[in-house]
């Protein structure tokens, strides 16, 4: 049967169509609460432009009294003068201000030469897409250069590296903007070149991977540019270490060339305490002592979880369909000895995501 | 100047009369898109409050190709999935497989529902088929925008969705 397009779809599409709800009247006071201010530059002057037309007002009341009582006829129109405000900063619009007749906030009219730049801007405003956390750690992956010598010059990181694509920004979660900003003031502070010419330094560049966020038991692998000698923290020596920490840690990492330079980074792997995830011990004792007898994983806001065991032969030893599933380590009612089985076990997350993890789990005598 | 780009225009400068205007205008057809996307009323206004927030910091992106609705639209419901990515602890839901083993059956007649019943339906869907449904039934996106805004595959989506209207038909079964 097609399912593409459906009636029940169609019926619950029209239904929504022009589906309204009244929020709480408290609503906006909380937002308002935000004191908004678009991104932009030109934000709202109410206050301060009718200070500066009630000035405006003052001077050229005292200036025509000034003309006149000097003795030369001179013409200002006191209801409405205008008065054209300069503004010496580069892309500000020019700003004309008006009196209003009326004792209400003075308007502002600006022509703003962006937006006119704005509007054959190829950027697309309606594509917008929630954006990876991965791929934008990746554009701030901070490089860094050192030269052969003792001198160390670390040079500045274009903004282009670290710059976010503005409108991808307002979906980044905080803790990236946050990143982000850390980034740029190390950046500020590293920046000291102590020679304006660039030509003679052999730079050793070394792209370091992101730092991670992971799901409690899940692997992150940590990475950085091949064709170096590397020494991490956790003994790892290759160009990637895997590591299934437990809780928030540091992980550093030395690397350094056939020339004897060193570079050193810290790597931070995060545990995302909301998310769902599937713990599957490696090893059991089923010998009835009450202390590890059942084989069992354990998870947390997950929707459902199915896993299969098998011994070195391929045969299935036990199945699971639900989480609080266990296994005594028998098969066929005869108690397996010591030895290793090996699990598949498929789970759906509270998002109804599908995650697979296999892995090895062994009997203890 | 029609009144739109007017509302618009003033947003752009932050009067915050406008502002108010803006929200008066939207806030309710904006809060119905969230409610469906959350079991929870009081969730949903959290989506709406942090959506129009956005819809304000970012008004000068909005350069007028389109519709100022569906772009606020567009920024609600991402609002509604990033927040989704946040609360997801308090997720805990339903078992999947109860849905799998019927015959699809979509052919019927809908006509005697009320909004407010189905509105209820959807929000009882667990969180992964209310997204997708939500996404591709209602706001039209395509199973490719789905799975690159959830971060799952083409065919994770499809099959979400397929349980969804699967869990959906049941219910309104049920409700008969």
């Amino acid at each position: 049967m097609k399912t593409s397009k459906n009636d029940i779809g169609r019926a619950f599409n029209k239904a929504f169509d022009d589906f309204t709800v009244e929020p709480n009247a408290d609503l906006w006071a909380k937002i308002e609460k935000e004191n908004i201010v678009p991104n932009n530059e030109t934000a709202y002057v109410s206050g301060a432009s009718f200070a500066v037309s009630m000035a405006v007002i003052v001077a050229i009341t005292a200036i025509a009294f000034f003309v006149i009582s000097s003795g030369y006829e001179y013409f200002v129109d006191k209801a409405n003068p205008i008065v054209i405000i300069d503004e010496p900063a580069r892309d500000l619009p020019t700003q004309i201000v008006k009196q209003q007749n009326d004792n209400t906030a003075g308007i502002v009219e600006y022509v703003d030469p962006v937006q006119k730049e704005n509007i054959t801007n190829k950027e697309v405003v309606d594509n917008i897409t929630p954006i990876v956390i991965e791929s934008v750690e990746k554009q701030n992956a901070p490089i860094i250069n050192m030269t052969p010598k003792e001198d160390i010059i670390i040079l500045p990181v274009k903004s282009n590296d670290i710059e976010i694509v503005d409108l991808e920004e307002e979906f980044i979660e905080p803790e990236v903007k946050l990143a982000k900003k850390i980034i740029h003031k190390e950046i500020e502070q590293i920046i000291e070149p102590k020679s304006e010419d660039k030509s003679n330094i052999d730079s050793f560049n070394v792209a370091f991977g992101n730092n991670k966020l992971i799901c409690f038991g899940e692997d992150a692998i940590l990475e950085v540019e091949e064709g170096y000698i590397y020494r991490w923290s956790n003994g790892g020596i290759g160009n990637k270490v895997k590591v299934t920490p437990t809780e928030n840690s540091n992980y550093y990492v030395t690397v350094s060339n056939e020339k004897g330079q060193e570079l050193m980074h810290t790597y931070t792997v995060e545990i995302d305490r909301t998310c769902s995830a599937l713990f599957i011990p490696s090893a059991f004792t089923p010998n009835g002592d009450g202390h590890n007898d059942f084989f069992k994983a354990e998870g947390e806001g997950l929707t459902s979880m199915r896993m299969l065991v098998y011994d070195k032969n391929g045969n299935k030893v036990f199945e699971a369909n639900n989480i609080d599933d266990t296994w005594d380590g028998s098969y066929k009612g005869q108690q397996q000895g010591a030895g290793m089985f090996f699990y598949v076990a498929e789970y759906v997350d509270a998002m109804g995501y599908s995650h697979v993890k296999k892995g090895q789990v062994t009997i203890i005598k | 100047m029609t009144s739109e780009d007017k509302l618009v225009s003033e947003c752009r400068r932050g009067n915050p009369r406008y502002q108010k205007m803006l929200f008066e205008q939207y806030a309710p057809k904006m809060l119905g898109v969230c409610s469906r996307y959350f079991h929870d009323y009081a969730e949903a206004q959290d989506a709406l409050q942090e959506g129009f927030v956005k819809v304000f910091t970012n008004i000068d992106k909005f350069r007028g190709e389109g519709s100022f609705e569906g772009w606020i639209r567009r920024i609600v419901v991402n609002t509604a999935l990033n927040l989704h990515r946040k609360n997801l602890k308090h997720y805990y839901h339903v078992d999947i497989d109860e849905t799998q083993e019927r015959i699809e059956d979509f052919q019927q007649s809908y006509d005697h529902l009320q909004v407010k019943d189905m509105l209820k339906m959807i929000q009882s869907l667990p969180p992964g088929y209310r997204l997708v449904f939500n996404l591709y039934e209602i706001d039209g996106y395509s199973h490719k925008e789905i799975s690159e805004k959830l971060n799952v595959s083409l065919s994770t989506s499809k099959s979400q969705l397929r349980k969804a209207r699967l869990k959906l038909q049941d219910m309104i079964n049920n409700q008969n």
